[in-house]
């Protein structure tokens, strides 16, 4: 019942889970762990430990009850809604939205950012473009986030979000224009 | 269907790779709808060309998370519902005091459940040992006279008594029998009727077979005009005395739509006034 895991579609593995293959439940953990993992910790304003307590709950969902995921249908949009639900619950329990470094605390980054040296500036440009995206809200937010850190595509993003891709579209532009309006000391960046 | 349906499949790409002299009209008033400039244009291209470049990492979880995931695959799933689990010395302590129950009726010290042989006709005090040889002596009567009856008939001796007759002697039987309940009956009739009038039964609460017997009984003929009124039942001759009445089937003249004609009273025994069956009858 093993054999070479690592060559098996997500979509089998989970066939394998649901059969009680204790070894597949550890491939896929191993496959999504660090992406989940990075996906609740940009939902969940960088809190580590709040993170890995959904990052757990996720995935004893996925050991306890396997037959939740239709095997015939793509598993990583699946992951994600169920990640995407999750965090909808912890917005609806915590009114905390805005992040714990907000915006007007966050330091400073310099408008002569051309002088500093571009690896640091991407870095900087990250850690913004993430402040930023905690002032954006849901869905647009989750949205960008799937799209540009976890490079889903337009149609799973969809599937994620129960709606049209034309509105994934729209979404992503609305945050994209968002974005580009409260960074443009970063505008240099691939120029 | 949104606006941006109109961009091309990967609109990203045509933001990364298009100039914005390159856009299409369609491109171009999309754009101008939205109220972008070639400046704002500009400024999300970089920050988009910005995005591209940089790369989210994976972050790896603590290794404790996957130990407890991996014995938690192991665990049997619980069962869902109101199984109420106690511990085992609870379980325990109550199987052994059901076998001790048990066990205490089955060798009950002293117990003789033979003892008491006497017949159970001898324990019958002699009083009422004399009543039921009575009652048993008047039953066998009852039965002789049936028998007379059934030979009477037989013999055409009811024949002569015209049928309407008999009915009306057969009704006052019942009458006299119910004579003692009379006043509280049409008491409890007048308030049902009141009841009817006030509160009709919405015609999904009769059961199919129940408008399936009354289809039997009678079918009233109504047009729109009658509908919410109050109806009298044409053909009580279809009825015979102690006929239970619980609902009646009719039609519209055209036949277009059944409706349901409720009486509230459930069962109505005509031989208890067959006058009162007007009023009861209510169309919606």
């Amino acid at each position: 019942m093993t054999g070479n895991l690592k060559v098996l579609s997500d979509e089998v593995l989970m066939e394998r889970i649901i059969q009680r293959d204790k070894m597949a439940f550890s491939e896929l953990y191993d496959r999504y762990s660090g992406r989940m993992m990075a996906y609740f910790m940009r939902m969940l304003w960088n809190d580590r430990e709040k993170s890995e307590d959904f990052l757990q709950d996720l995935f004893m969902k996925i050991a306890r009850q396997p037959e939740l995921f239709d095997t015939s249908r793509v598993f990583k949009p699946w992951i994600y809604a169920v990640a995407n639900n999750l965090c909808k619950m912890e917005y609806r329990k915590t009114s905390k939205r805005a992040s714990s470094v907000s915006l007007d605390k966050a330091p400073e980054i310099a408008d002569n950012s051309q002088k500093i040296p571009e690896q640091v500036d991407r870095r900087a440009f990250s850690r913004k473009l993430k402040e930023v995206l905690e002032t954006i809200k849901e869905p647009h937010k989750s949205t960008f986030m799937l799209r540009y850190f976890d490079e889903l595509s337009l149609k799973e993003i969809a599937q994620i979000h129960e709606c049209s891709e034309g509105t994934v579209k729209s979404r992503i532009f609305y945050t994209l224009r968002n974005i580009a309006s409260k960074m443009p000391q970063f505008q240099h960046l691939n120029s | 269907m949104t606006r941006f349906d109109k961009f091309s499949e990967d609109f990203e790409k045509l933001l990364l790779k298009s100039d914005f002299g390159d856009l299409s009209k369609e491109e171009l008033a999309l754009l101008e709808a939205e109220g972008i400039t070639e400046e704002e244009f500009h400024s999300i291209k970089k920050t988009l060309e910005a995005l591209e470049s940089i790369q989210e990492e994976p972050i790896a979880p603590s290794s404790n998370i996957k130990s407890k995931l991996m014995d938690a695959f192991d665990e049997k799933p619980k069962r869902k519902g109101l199984i109420i689990s106690f511990p085992f010395w609870i379980t325990s302590g109550i199987s052994i005091a059901a076998l001790l129950a048990i066990a205490f009726f089955l060798l009950k010290p002293g117990a003789d459940y033979n003892q008491n042989s006497t017949p159970v006709a001898q324990q019958i005090p002699e009083k009422q040992q004399k009543e039921i040889a009575q009652t048993e002596e008047s039953f066998e009567n009852a039965s002789n006279q049936e028998i007379t009856l059934s030979d009477a008939q037989e013999n055409n001796v009811l024949n002569d008594i015209p049928a309407p007759a008999a009915e009306d002697i057969l009704e006052k039987a019942d009458l006299v029998v119910a004579a003692e309940d009379v006043p509280e009956k049409a008491l409890q009739i007048r308030e049902e009727v009141d009841f009817a009038l006030k509160e009709p039964i919405a015609a999904k609460e009769i059961s199919s077979s129940r408008m399936a017997q009354a289809k039997d009984l009678s079918v009233i003929q109504i047009d729109s005009q009658n509908i919410g009124a109050i109806s009298t039942l044409s053909n009580t001759s279809a009825f015979s005395p102690n006929t239970t009445l619980s609902s009646v089937t009719v039609q519209d003249s055209r036949k277009r739509t059944e409706k349901v004609v409720v009486t509230k009273k459930k069962s109505y025994s005509l031989a208890e006034n067959p006058s009162d069956l007007k009023n009861l009858v209510t169309i919606y």
